[in-house]
């Protein structure tokens, strides 16, 4: 580890020409975050050719604000308007939106911000100190770490199935065969696209959340004055600091999920998405009060915020150090680099340390500028909560068609939003869980391709691995650990 | 016996429907590369099966009436507003949806014009003008929306 240099690249950040294009692509990061629908990934690859003319810093340290900035404005409509932007932010609604509707908008807000930030600054750390190093574990997840992974990320259905544990389950298993769609990866054969060209990728993630949480509470919506309940607190009693101070009593889950974000990140092919539901679901299983969890519960949103931001530095480690981008964001700043002739991957920290230290630095300067920029942002935001239904129905609705149809551009998308949407409301009103399906949608593809590779190649002795091992035993214990949670509040009791 | 609410069938109903058409699609693709839909729709069935006896047994209760005037308003205005999309265009087809919701809910019709008004402009100008997604346009023989 290089101090001077470390020291050289801590003054490149806050060389006013950096600071600018790191304020710029956060303030890009928190529009982008905030519509829904708009995809980092797709803006960043349009932005891509300007990278020749700005260069690798300030190109790469634009795009990783932006990146950041999206994934931590990502939960604010999620919060305000139960309405997921990304597939990482959905893990928010549950507890965000009810949040809302209890009046704690901005309490929920400011829980958010600042877990992110914390976040953010933690997956910063980590790039800094730990990445060369941690990088190469990203090269010893094979097909069957991978399938335990997606396993283990199911677990959190124990978490999220509600009050009806079958009727959760069910929804979870409805969501894995739905996510058999499109065409399987070892064969290449179609499978029940029902003849549409456009399901042969399988069933787009966008357009779904956006249908089961923004459109399907829609429905209900419409039959309400007001997205904040009557019986709900006066809104204007809570402010931002409130959940700032909020989140910091559950220091621990913050950092838990900052580390489970950051090992999510690192790892290539899995992402925010996955990791903000591991996280809920760990949150939910330690938590002094699961029973809280799902109906407005501050740990739980400061959680999922904590991991969705730890994901960036832990998704630039693999891309800086080894050259391998786990996601199409990275893959677009990794591609910003090489346009500009520096090759990312195990010998960048010999030719081009100070710039590699850099970006990492700027990663932790941009979440310090990202929490003062978004209490200013968020606070702006935290006003929709008070329009009326009778205004606020319409505008919703259009944003999660127009924003499904920008994902792809394909007018399907539209009509996938309105049919996810329906579909999400008969699941909400006979207690069937939304969460779960979605879950399940997003994890059976990696469980399925995986486990078919895992057996294909090395048959079941792959599955014998020590990464392997260990991911099987922190499933059951997340499975089992609610139980003897319980059974040793019931041997406490009686002393007490 | 206690009451059973037919609106229970509804969800598994459509999960059915759904397991029928997959494997009815999937008939002529070897059996090789449907080693895990078969293993998911097993444990499916076995679930949904558990969960009709459940609901035959009443035990879910019913649920609380519905009030399906304004939801059932609210999908057949959004099927109109997708179907006119290619016809009249983006930014006209958001329009009159917008206006026409509003107005419908009970909003004031000055407010809902200017919010609607605002709203399709801005979106026009992001999503058309700036990003140029390839949303529906209006052609007109002056301008192009």
């Amino acid at each position: 580890m290089d101090f001077e240099l470390m020291k050289h690249a801590v003054f490149t950040v806050f060389e006013p020409q950096i600071m600018i294009y790191l304020v710029s692509g956060l303030l890009l990061g928190f529009f982008i975050g905030a519509v829904p629908g708009f995809n980092d990934t797709n803006i960043l690859a349009m932005l891509l050719p300007f990278s020749v003319y700005l260069g690798p810093l300030k190109a790469v340290i634009f795009m990783m604000a932006v990146f950041g900035g999206s994934q931590a404005a990502g939960p604010i409509p999620a919060i305000l308007m139960n309405m997921p932007g990304t597939p990482s932010a959905a893990a928010v609604c549950l507890d965000g939106y009810a949040m809302t509707r209890k009046g704690l908008a901005k309490k929920a807000l400011g829980a958010s911000l600042s877990a992110s930030t914390m976040g953010g600054i933690f997956g910063a750390v980590v790039c800094i100190f730990l990445g060369p190093l941690v990088g190469q574990y990203a090269l010893s997840f094979g097909p069957a770490e991978m399938f335990m992974l997606a396993i283990f990320g199911l677990s959190a259905v124990a978490t999220l199935a509600g009050k009806n544990p079958l009727k959760g389950l069910l929804s979870a298993v409805f969501g894995l065969l739905v996510a058999t769609i499109g065409m399987e990866t070892v064969m290449g054969y179609t499978r029940s696209s029902f003849g549409f060209m456009e399901l042969y990728d399988g069933v787009p993630l966008i357009p779904v959340l956006l249908g089961l949480f923004g459109f399907a509470e829609l429905f209900d919506m419409v039959n309400e004055e007001s997205i904040v309940e009557r019986t709900a607190k006066d809104s204007s009693s809570c402010t931002l600091w409130d959940g700032i101070r909020e989140s910091m009593k559950h220091k621990l889950v913050m950092f838990r999920s900052a580390v489970i974000g950051v090992i999510i990140g690192i790892i290539p092919g899995t992402g925010a998405a996955i990791a903000s539901w591991i996280s809920y679901g760990q949150a939910k299983q330690m938590s002094g009060h699961p029973e809280e969890f799902g109906k407005g519960s501050p740990e739980a949103i400061v959680a999922v915020s904590a991991c969705n931001n730890a994901v960036t530095g832990g998704a630039l480690i693999p891309t800086i150090t080894l050259g391998i981008p786990g996601s199409g964001t990275t893959l677009v700043i990794m591609t910003a680099l090489m346009i500009n002739n520096i090759q990312p991957g195990p010998s960048m920290f010999n030719e081009f340390a100070g710039d590699a230290y850099t970006i990492f630095f700027s990663l932790l300067v941009g979440n310090v500028i990202m929490f003062f920029l978004g209490l200013a942002a968020f606070r702006m935001f935290s006003k929709t909560a008070s329009i009326p239904t009778k205004i606020l129905v319409p505008i919703i609705a259009l944003f999660s068609l127009t924003g499904s149809f920008a994902f792809r551009e394909l007018s399907f998308d539209f009509s996938l939003t309105l049919l996810f949407g329906l579909f999400g409301w008969l699941l909400k009103r006979y207690g069937y869980s939304a969460p779960a399906f979605l879950l399940s949608l997003i994890l059976g593809r990696l469980a399925e391709t995986n486990f078919i590779w895992a057996i294909k190649l090395e048959g079941m002795k792959l599955f014998i691995r020590p990464i392997v091992l260990a991911l099987l035993v922190l499933t059951v214990a997340t499975l089992l650990a609610p139980l003897l949670l319980r059974m040793m509040r019931r041997g406490e009791k009686p002393a007490a | 016996m206690k009451k059973v609410d037919r609106g229970e069938f509804i969800v598994p109903g459509i999960m059915a429907t759904f397991i029928a058409a997959y494997h009815w699609q999937v008939l002529s693709i070897p059996s090789e590369v449907l080693l895990w839909p078969y293993l998911v729709t097993g444990i499916l069935l076995a679930m949904m099966a558990a969960t009709v006896v459940r609901i035959l047994k009443g035990a879910y209760g019913t649920t609380k009436e519905w009030s399906l005037k304004k939801p059932a308003a609210l999908l057949l205005v959004t099927v109109i507003y997708l179907a006119a999309m290619p016809f009249l265009g983006y930014a006209a087809s958001s329009f009159l949806f917008l206006f026409g919701t509003q107005a419908y809910l009970g909003a004031n019709k000055k407010i809902a014009f200017f919010v609607s008004l605002v709203l399709t402009a801005l979106l026009h100008l992001v999503m058309i003008r700036i990003i140029d997604l390839d949303l529906p346009r209006l052609v007109t023989p002056f301008l192009t929306l």
